[in-house]
């Protein structure tokens, strides 16, 4: 794709353009200077299928440490997966060349911290312009004006073009990161954590502005987030992950209305109330995740599970549909 | 447009702020030092123009000059036929009394310049081949300009490129690459020089070499060790999504951020490498006479110190001192100015 | 849970008024907290929130005397502690009631705790300070004080070292630390910021339980009001170094009057229900070395008047027990 015109990546709202299907990450842990052998494996992403959909939003919830970032960076290229496999348009991204080739220029993403993910040394209408430069075959008047373009886009204005990064709030960095990401109209674009690293009063305008850039645009989302309300907000689908897996992926509102696996109550019950009058259950979990070195067996979550039964110790759950695009993975369904 | 324009006035700092913070730049700036490094520029850069007289040729007869403010040291001396051997001199023979005064008799008495005035043509005096020391410590000043920018230019090049190599790809390459920077600090180079140049000749490329040899490992070390902390940037991880190779991640992104680090390393090197050079002229393997090194003047001047004749090796050995001292400062200077952590407590 | 009016009787163990700390910058004198006034009474819990730099955590260091002098000072006003000003004592008084009268646990668990003692020494070396007691009780108070912070096993962990514990263990050593002589004020500074959802929940509950156990006053410094709904009895809402909204926290929740507080509370997300679109406050915060002479909210505010340029609004009473420094009330 060599062009500046987006009508043709224009897809229906709903359409699956994406799809993870049983991916694995295992990160060797080495011992030993000279000779290293491999001593066991940590199971950072264990076995996760979900899709994006053109003009939605995926959420990932999940403790830190679950996985979320390593699924993000296998999302997008930057880490192998172990197994499995990402299906872009129906081809396997890792098999193809030219699958790939589209997808690069088709998958972009904004990370949590603004001040690392601008590079400091170069003018905003370089790092916007960017990803244009190294996919697109366009003259330099017409990179900057669709740089100008951009900065409309985000709030910003030409004014700020020739600026470098440290001359901006976080908030105004975010910005930035969001009008580069958009830069060659991707159809999909991962969002780690983007507004956790900003002041409350930001966060807001950050996630306003994801949304009218995703009406806009029609660009899929997939919002890693720790914060549920946040997510409630933003998606239209939400997947719980613990330790490395997927534990249950439902759409948002029955996600909210109907928590169904023992984590995912347990989570609801820890955020903080939107209301001092709000009544929560207390469930409160005893211990902390487990090392994902070597996870309890059985179902992952039965040491803090409150619902655990005797076969939970023994037996691993396997994914159940519940309802119409609602899984989970646990015996009690 | 969709997005709401809120929260997006940057007020670009104004220019009284900006003058300020220049203010306190050139407060903290090392006037001296940089003072004296400009005059060594200057000095190589303009050595033709500047130095009075050719560094390389001398009149005989001129030798041993002391500097223009110290007067000569007169003696009387009786004139006689022929000198026995061993006698003390306290005596001239007929044949040089006559050079100085043609009327000249045996057993006169004679007065004798046993070394001559300082002149105002030889501002900082001559050597014992007549050449003057001024304009022999100024075009020595662009030998080791000339062997600072060449080192630094090569050496520096196959440092960063290691160094590069080294902490981007990590594994096997780094491990190699370091094993060799350890083996370089374990060699004796001087050695190896010396070696060198006995069996090939003096030349000024087998300095250049060595220097070389002795500077890439420092660059190595510290471009790799900016290259582990710069790949993990967020930056680094955006650039790749957005699908660039990597050399364009490491020229565009990666290399850039080290360059404070490396106008530090050089500034410092420098330092070293003009101490090495002179070292090695001294050691006589360095640059080849007659071309002006500071090295092998103050070797020329060594066994006249014994008689008097300081000026030879004292001001190429100044000239030394000054330009590594200024270094040096100027170096540590550079180094909590561009040094981020350190900027931030101003 | 006990709200503000049924506290209105209680003794007022610590009393903050008109205080006022200033630093000396380049730029000029920076009012990062200028004119503050609450009181806090035994067993409450006292939310102070505010977006990035209002000056909350200069609050919090001046509680305790913990100001940098220079470029630091506080420049008027008095912190009654049990019945003593604070603000005028000496150093080595402070010291004394640092950690025994008023106690801080931070932000920052990783730079709270010293990387090189094991935590048993770190909590016995709090409880030395302050109490005179022969060794053997001061290593028995120390585990005492760890298992009420719930370190399972405290008698094996006392010898384990920062490093080798989770943040969330960490940062309830750095609790544990702080109650352990028994202050009557604990502050504490974003103290769950770094810590996972249900780990924060833990903690949240501890501190509870803690300060229903000895009747402990708390102060929580946050920005986030789902913490505040959670644990506070009463809010005091700062924006540019001042209180702009104090209340019990059914008055800032139910009944928000100053114009920054309603904005704050319609910009976050919601747990509850379904929100179409979040309020989103434009501009910046003015520099704090630079306020404007009226409403230091003016340029941000959605209803902002001619006089609230011209004037700074006095602080005036909503209701009983609930003020707020806006013209628009009346
Ligand atoms: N040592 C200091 N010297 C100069 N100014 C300071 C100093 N400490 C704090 N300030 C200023 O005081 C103001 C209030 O800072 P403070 O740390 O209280 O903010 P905060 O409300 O705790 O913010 P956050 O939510 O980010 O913790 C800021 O403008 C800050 O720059
Ligand atoms: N490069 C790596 N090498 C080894 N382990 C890693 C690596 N990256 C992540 N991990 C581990 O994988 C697990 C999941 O990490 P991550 O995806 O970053 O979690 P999060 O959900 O907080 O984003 C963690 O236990 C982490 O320590
Ligand atoms: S499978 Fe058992 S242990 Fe796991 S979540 Fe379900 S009930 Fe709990
Ligand atoms: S005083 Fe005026 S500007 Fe300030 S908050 Fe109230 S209405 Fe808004
Ligand atoms: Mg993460
Ligand atoms: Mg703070």
């Amino acid at each position: 794709m060599t062009t500046i015109d987006s009508s043709e990546t224009k897809a229906e709202r709903g359409q699956v353009l994406l799809e993870a299907k049983n991916l694995k990450k295992y990160f060797p842990v080495t011992k030993g200077l000279l000779i290293s052998r491999t001593t066991g494996h940590i199971k950072a992403v264990d076995d996760i299928s979900f899709a994006l959909r053109a003009g939605e939003t995926l959420g990932v919830v999940g403790e830190s440490g679950c996985g979320k970032s390593t699924t993000a960076k296998m999302m997008l290229m930057l880490e192998e997966p172990t197994e499995g496999s990402i299906l872009f348009e129906g081809g396997d991204v890792h098999n193809s060349a030219a699958v790939r080739k589209s997808y690069r220029s088709s998958v972009q993403a904004v990370f949590q911290d603004p001040w690392s993910s601008l590079n400091p040394r170069m003018r905003v209408k370089d790092i916007i312009a960017e990803p244009m430069v190294i996919n697109w075959n366009i003259t330099k008047a017409e990179q900057q004006e669709r740089v100008m373009k951009l900065l409309n886009d985000v709030g910003l204005n030409e004014y700020h073009s020739n600026l470098f990064p440290h001359e901006f709030s976080g908030g105004q960095r975010q910005r930035l990161a969001i009008a580069r990401a958009l830069a060659l109209n991707p159809r999909v674009i991962v969002l780690d954590e983007p507004v956790s690293a900003l002041d409350v009063s930001i966060r807001a305008q950050i996630m306003n502005l994801l949304k009218d850039l995703q009406e806009t645009y029609n660009v899929a989302y997939m919002l890693i987030a720790h914060d549920l309300a946040t997510v409630r907000y933003m998606c239209t689908w939400v997947a719980v992950m613990y330790l490395g897996q997927i534990v249950e992926l439902s759409p948002v509102q029955e996600l909210f209305n109907n928590p169904s696996h023992p984590y995912t109550k347990a989570l609801m019950s820890a955020a903080l109330p939107s209301h001092p009058d709000t009544e929560q259950e207390e469930i409160i979990l005893q211990g902390e995740v487990p090392s994902p070195l070597n996870p309890p067996p059985g179902c992952y979550f039965h040491p803090r599970c409150p619902a655990a039964m005797d076969r939970c110790s023994v037996d691993t759950p396997v994914v159940k549909e519940i309802s119409e695009g609602h899984t989970l993975t646990c015996h009690l369904f | 447009m969709a997005a709401d324009l809120s929260g997006i006035v940057v007020a670009p700092p104004t220019t009284k702020e900006r003058a300020a913070a220049v203010y306190r730049k050139i407060r903290r700036l090392p006037l001296i030092p940089v003072f004296l490094l400009s005059l060594v520029v200057i000095a190589g850069v303009f050595a033709p123009i500047l130095a009075p007289h050719d560094p390389e040729k001398g009149e005989l007869k001129e030798r041993n000059i002391p500097p223009a403010w110290s007067g000569g040291v007169k003696s009387v001396k009786i004139v006689v036929e022929r000198m026995s051997i061993n006698q003390r001199t306290t005596s001239v023979t007929l044949a040089d009394a006559l050079k100085i005064d043609p009327a000249a008799q045996i057993d006169d008495e004679i007065e004798v310049f046993s070394r001559p005035e300082g002149t105002t043509k030889f501002l900082l005096g001559t050597d014992h081949l007549g050449r003057d020391v001024l304009s022999r410590v100024i075009y020595g000043a662009r030998i080791s300009l000339l062997v600072s920018i060449v080192t630094l230019a090569v050496g520096g090049t196959i440092g960063v490129t290691m160094g590069l190599a080294a902490g981007w790809y990590g594994g096997m390459v780094d491990e190699t690459l370091m094993r060799l920077v350890d083996i370089k600090l374990a060699i004796p180079l001087i050695l190896i020089a010396l070696v060198l140049v006995i069996t090939l000749g003096q030349s000024l490329w087998i300095i250049v070499t060595v220097l070389c040899l002795f500077i890439w490992p420092r660059f190595a070390r510290q471009v790799r060790g900016e290259v582990l902390q710069l790949k993990h940037m967020d930056y680094v991880s955006l650039a790749k999504v957005s699908g660039a190779s990597t050399a364009r991640i490491l020229f565009i992104h990666i290399f850039p951020g080290t360059i404070n680090t490396l106008i530090v390393v050089a500034t410092l090197q420098v330092g070293i490498v003009i101490l090495l050079e002179s070292t090695l002229s001294f050691l006589g393997a360095g640059v080849p006479p007659p071309t002006p090194a500071w090295g092998s003047m103050v070797s020329d001047g060594r066994d006249k110190l014994a008689g008097g004749v300081w000026w030879i090796s004292t001001f190429p050995g100044v000239a030394i001192m000054v330009t590594v001292m200024s270094l040096n400062l100027f170096g540590d200077w550079l180094r909590d100015t561009l040094d981020p952590r350190l900027r931030q407590l101003e | 849970m006990v709200t503000a009016d049924t506290r209105i009787d209680t003794e007022v163990v610590l009393s903050v008024d008109d205080l006022r700390t200033h630093f000396t910058t380049r730029w000029g004198t920076v009012k990062a907290v200028d004119g503050i006034s609450f009181d806090l009474r035994r067993g409450e819990t006292l939310g102070i929130v505010g977006e990035s730099g209002c000056g909350k955590s200069v609050t919090m260091l001046s509680l305790m005397r913990l100001i940098p002098i220079p470029p630091g000072k506080i420049v008027s006003g008095s912190i009654v502690l049990d019945g003593e000003d604070i603000v005028p004592i000496s150093e080595q008084e402070m010291a004394k009631i640092r950690g025994s009268k008023i106690a801080l646990i931070i932000q920052d668990p990783m730079t709270s705790l010293n990387p090189v003692f094991s935590i048993g020494d770190q909590v016995e070396e709090a409880i030395k300070i302050h109490q005179d007691i022969p060794k053997r009780s001061i290593t028995d108070r120390a585990l005492e004080v760890l298992r009420k912070v719930n370190i399972p096993a405290a008698e094996s962990r006392v010898k384990d070292y920062p490093h080798q514990m989770s943040g969330g263990m960490r940062q309830r050593v750095v609790g544990a630390i702080g109650i352990s002589c028994q202050p009557q004020v604990l502050i504490a500074d974003e103290p769950t910021t770094s810590l996972d959802v249900t780990i924060q929940a833990q903690y949240l509950k501890l501190l509870k339980d803690i300060q229903k156990e000895s009747d402990l006053s708390i102060i929580f410094i946050t920005h986030d009001f789902g913490i505040v709904a959670k644990m506070c009895d009463r809010v005091a809402v700062m924006y540019a170094g001042r209180i702009v909204e104090h209340g019990s926290v059914r008055d800032i929740f139910n009944n928000p009057s100053h114009p920054y507080t309603e904005a704050l509370l319609a910009s976050v997300p919601r747990m509850d229900r379904v929100v179409d679109r979040l309020y989103s406050i434009e501009g910046q915060p003015p520099p704090l070395h630079d306020l404007p002479v009226g409403c230091a909210f003016a340029n941000r505010c959605p209803v902002v008047m001619d006089k609230c340029i011209e004037t700074y609004p006095e602080i005036k009473a909503v209701s009983d027990g609930h003020t707020a420094a806006c013209w628009k009330v009346e």
